[in-house]
């Protein structure tokens, strides 16, 4: 396998007497499409920002594209490269969907310090942003304000949003959250036409979709890894039976 | 600035007198009217409604584009007056040394005290940046050089090449809407360019913005400095005009007031600010001229504005902006 | 500077500490409690006393006209809160700025109507007007004195209110888990009216108790509330202890510098410079320090887990 896209390693983090991330270390590789489950509760969310980097690990690093970025902020780590479809949808609802799409496209398109060219103006990455949204399957909704649009609509945007932008690895935090069966089989299908151009960390609760997606699947639970393999292997793990999917030990 | 035209005649009419460019045309064809009928008071009064537009206009700026509630916004303007009074003591005196000073002067406090109150949110914001107004207010009443608590008179006008231009009000009247007219242009396209976008996104989602790569601390303090520059300009302006600096012009009711001017116009639309401003100076005036007690209807006005919950003259008329 | 000049400037600094401590205990409790930015606690400060000054005036009795001051600066709290500020609490920052500097405009310009521009008299009581030895060629005035003792009892007061009462409980459940405490059964709304007019009747207080060493005028409040800001800053939104130790460290670091900024600079530089930039120095000497909490501490010396009384 080449170099891993990102690894953690020996993360630790608590909040007073509560222990979120309990020594976790995990690797996804360059082409991979990798899956965090876990029952609820089990630190998902704070693993996400530590990944992310909206929350600082107690210990341990964080390594991505090859450098260590435990001690950078948000901002820094998606101007590396990572990028991120959040939990809640989080669009900005005042700009259209064009708008947002090319927002997204300009932190990775030179300086946003530009006080005179207006951004309607600048053609290539209007057309990058429309494609964006076309591949998304928003054509046609450009001008509509994103804070109108439907819930999977706004998932939707977000991919586009993380898309434009080239990254070179996604983070999706419960992308299906909320989303009808027939938008998540969409944006499950959409996910998985990206394999093998853009590794991706996605944490899911729609156990088809993880299974559909994901080459590994790391269990979490009690801030700690359980387990990191297959989806075949993680089926028939015992210890996640019992924690994870609520059966009793026989 | 996504306002889409309304379509009744009444409704462009009403687009056309909201559009920024109308209160500037019509600022200068007060001048033109004042000059053609002698009645130099309108001159003085539009010179002093431009410098307050201009100030209202840059806190417009960050307040409405980038949604922070700066209370220190009569420090920089007070800087770039006291810019004028000390670089005039030093013997420089051309508008086109004095004005780029003023900026840098003003730009020159804005930056560290901003990036401390940015480190904040919200009420500390507002106290930070309102505390640290005060500060400059009680550090140029200390300095006795230049007059203390009382203030001081400037030299004399400034100079265009050493040629006394604007010792003629009305030349005065013209610098002042030429470089309220000139920031507008410049904010307007600042706030349809790449960096309006992400100090809005900013505003809206701050943590989506971030998430996207850009630093939402630096757009905002680059924000919040040219702000605080413009306003220096503003108070350099409002320096020539009277001749006289002092204090006084950084007291924070001026921050206040400026934000009044700010919300009353709409603190969405840039245009708001400047039409705030000649609202609030109109209602100074003949307010003034009819009671010393002026400032009890203003604060009236304020608060049956946020009694009515229309903080913007443009709904009154039936325009969402 | 002789010795008896520093004591004398100590006791200055922690008198007017003092003050500033009674206007922001209650200004911190509304931010910290209802988020509420509220730029017209001058406000109530300057009214408390304007109120004070009438009422004993009217009969002639310092403590009588005290008492009835307070009342009717707890009255006019009460009245604020239920007319204006209720309908504010839930409101972005602002419009509470701009309700509450409108409030500024007409209050300044109503007492001025009312009283006049000038400043109107407020004598401290006879039995309290001279002065003490504290010590062989130290004299002290007794009113000064008798402002520190009852900041200091107030303190002790608002300790034992907010950490041993059932109101005080409530006050602080509010500030953290507002939902909960209405989920109780409690009328959040009542407590932040209960809160709001405490807060007001304490800022009355230390006006009335500043009016006769400082100077009863319609501007009074605006000073003494930025200077309680930087104590919230400083101190803590929302904590009682943070706004005590903050006040009396502002008061007394104000008081010091001017005091002795120009003659400690004079030991660097020459007598003309120093002259110059002693006061200017000396005048932002808090601000600055509020700067350097705001760098190593951005959320203030008690915050957190320090945070005691409240927060």
């Amino acid at each position: 396998m080449s170099e891993p896209i990102l690894r953690l390693d020996d993360l630790q983090k608590r909040y007073g007497a509560l222990v979120v991330s309990d020594h976790v270390s995990l690797e996804v590789g360059a082409r991979e499409i990798h899956a965090l489950i876990g029952p609820n509760g089990a630190g998902k969310s704070t693993l996400v920002g530590q990944i992310a980097g909206s929350i600082r690990p107690d210990g341990g690093r964080v390594a991505f594209a090859g450098r260590d970025v435990t001690g950078m902020g948000v901002s820094r780590r998606a101007r590396l490269g990572l990028a991120q479809v959040f939990q809640t949808s989080n669009v900005i609802g005042g700009f259209t969907a064009l708008d947002n799409v090319r927002l997204a496209a300009t932190a990775t398109d030179g300086s946003s310090f530009r006080f005179f060219r207006p951004l309607a103006a600048e053609r290539r990455l209007g057309d990058r942003a429309a494609a964006a949204l076309g591949r998304v399957g928003l054509a046609g909704r450009e001008t509509v304000l994103a804070g109108a649009l439907a819930h999977g609509e706004k998932r939707a945007l977000e991919l586009a949003m993380g898309l434009v932008q080239e990254p070179r690895f996604l983070l999706l935090d419960e992308p299906m959250a909320g989303t009808g069966r027939e938008e998540t089989e969409r944006l499950t299908e959409l996910l998985a036409s990206l394999d093998g151009e853009i590794p991706m960390l996605i944490v899911e609760h729609d156990m088809a979709t993880v299974f559909r997606l994901a080459h590994r699947i790391t269990v979490l639970i009690g801030g700690a890894v359980a387990i990191t393999g297959t989806a075949d292997e993680i089926r028939a793990d015992r210890q996640v039976r019992i924690a994870y999917l609520g059966e009793e030990a026989p | 600035m996504t306002a889409t035209p309304s379509p009744t005649l009444a409704g462009r009419v009403v687009a056309v007198l909201l559009h920024p460019a109308s209160a500037i045309v019509g600022l200068a064809l007060v001048v033109v009217a004042a000059q053609v009928f002698g009645q130099s008071f309108w001159t003085t009064l539009a010179t002093r409604a431009a410098i307050l537009a201009l100030a209202a206009l840059s806190l417009g700026f960050v307040l409405g584009q980038g949604g922070l509630v700066s209370f220190g916004h009569a420090a920089p303007f007070g800087i770039g007056a006291y810019v004028v009074l000390i670089a005039g003591e030093a013997g420089i005196r051309d508008v086109f040394a004095l004005v780029p000073l003023a900026f840098l002067g003003a730009a020159a406090f804005a930056a560290p005290t901003g990036a401390l109150a940015l480190r904040t949110r919200g009420v500390y914001f507002i106290m930070i940046t309102l505390a640290f107004a005060q500060m400059a207010y009680f550090v140029f009443s200390a300095l006795s050089a230049y007059g203390g608590d009382d203030g001081m008179s400037i030299v004399g006008r400034a100079t265009v090449f050493g040629v006394k231009l604007f010792r003629n009000d009305a030349n005065l009247a013209w610098l002042a809407i030429g470089l309220l007219a000139a920031v507008s242009l410049f904010l307007h396209g600042t706030v349809h360019a790449r960096f309006g976008h992400v100090l809005r996104a900013a505003r809206d989602n701050e943590a989506r913005t971030a998430a996207l790569g850009f630093s939402v601390f630096r757009t905002r303090l680059v924000a919040h400095v040219l702000a605080a520059g413009f306003a220096g300009i503003a108070g350099a302006l409002m320096a020539e005009q009277t001749g006289f600096v002092s204090p006084a012009l950084m007291n924070w009711h001026r921050s206040g007031e400026l934000i009044v001017m700010v919300v009353l116009g709409g603190s969405r639309r840039l245009s708001g600010a400047v039409l705030g401003a000649i609202a609030v100076v109109l209602v100074e005036e003949f307010l003034g001229a009819t009671t010393e007690y002026w400032k009890l209807g203003l604060g009236l006005i304020i608060l049956a504005v946020v009694a009515g919950r229309v903080a913007d003259l443009g709904r009154l008329v039936g325009r969402r902006g | 500077m002789s010795f008896t000049l520093l004591l004398v400037q100590i006791l200055n600094g922690l008198q007017f500490g003092v003050i500033l401590f009674l206007v922001a205990a209650g200004l911190t409790l509304v931010f910290g409690v209802m988020d509420f930015v509220n730029l017209a606690h001058g406000v109530q400060y300057m009214v408390g006393a304007y109120l004070t000054a009438t009422a004993v005036a009217a009969t002639g009795h310092f403590g009588l006209g005290l008492l009835v001051g307070l009342a009717a600066a707890l009255v006019l709290g009460l009245v604020m809160e239920m007319v204006l500020f209720r309908h504010l609490t839930r409101r972005d920052h602002l419009e509470q700025v701009l309700a509450t500097f409108g409030v500024i405009l007409v209050a300044t310009d109503g007492v001025k109507m009312i009283f006049g521009p000038a400043p109107i008299a407020l004598a401290v009581p006879e039995a309290l007007s001279g002065s003490v030895a504290l010590m062989p060629g130290l004299l002290y005035p007794v009113w000064r004195l008798v402002i520190i003792a009852s900041g200091l009892f107030v303190a002790f007061l608002l300790w034992f209110l907010i950490t041993r009462t059932r109101i005080g409980m409530l006050v602080r459940a509010g500030s953290t888990h507002p939902e909960m405490v209405s989920a109780l059964g409690v009328d959040i709304d009542r407590l932040f009216l209960f809160v709001f007019a405490f807060g007001a009747m304490l800022a009355g207080f230390s006006g009335a108790m500043a009016g006769p060493i400082l100077s009863v005028e319609p501007h009074m409040g605006d000073t003494v509330l930025i200077l309680a800001f930087v104590v919230i800053v400083i101190g803590g939104i929302g904590s009682v202890r943070g706004a005590l130790v903050a006040s009396l460290i502002v008061g007394l670091v104000d008081t010091l510098g001017r005091a002795f900024a120009t003659d400690l600079l004079r030991l660097v530089v020459d007598r003309s410079s120093a002259a110059q930039a002693g006061p200017a120095i000396a005048s932002m000497a808090i601000y600055l320090f509020m700067a350097a909490v705001l760098i190593f501490k951005p959320s203030g010396l008690f915050t957190g887990e320090r945070a005691t009384w409240t927060k």
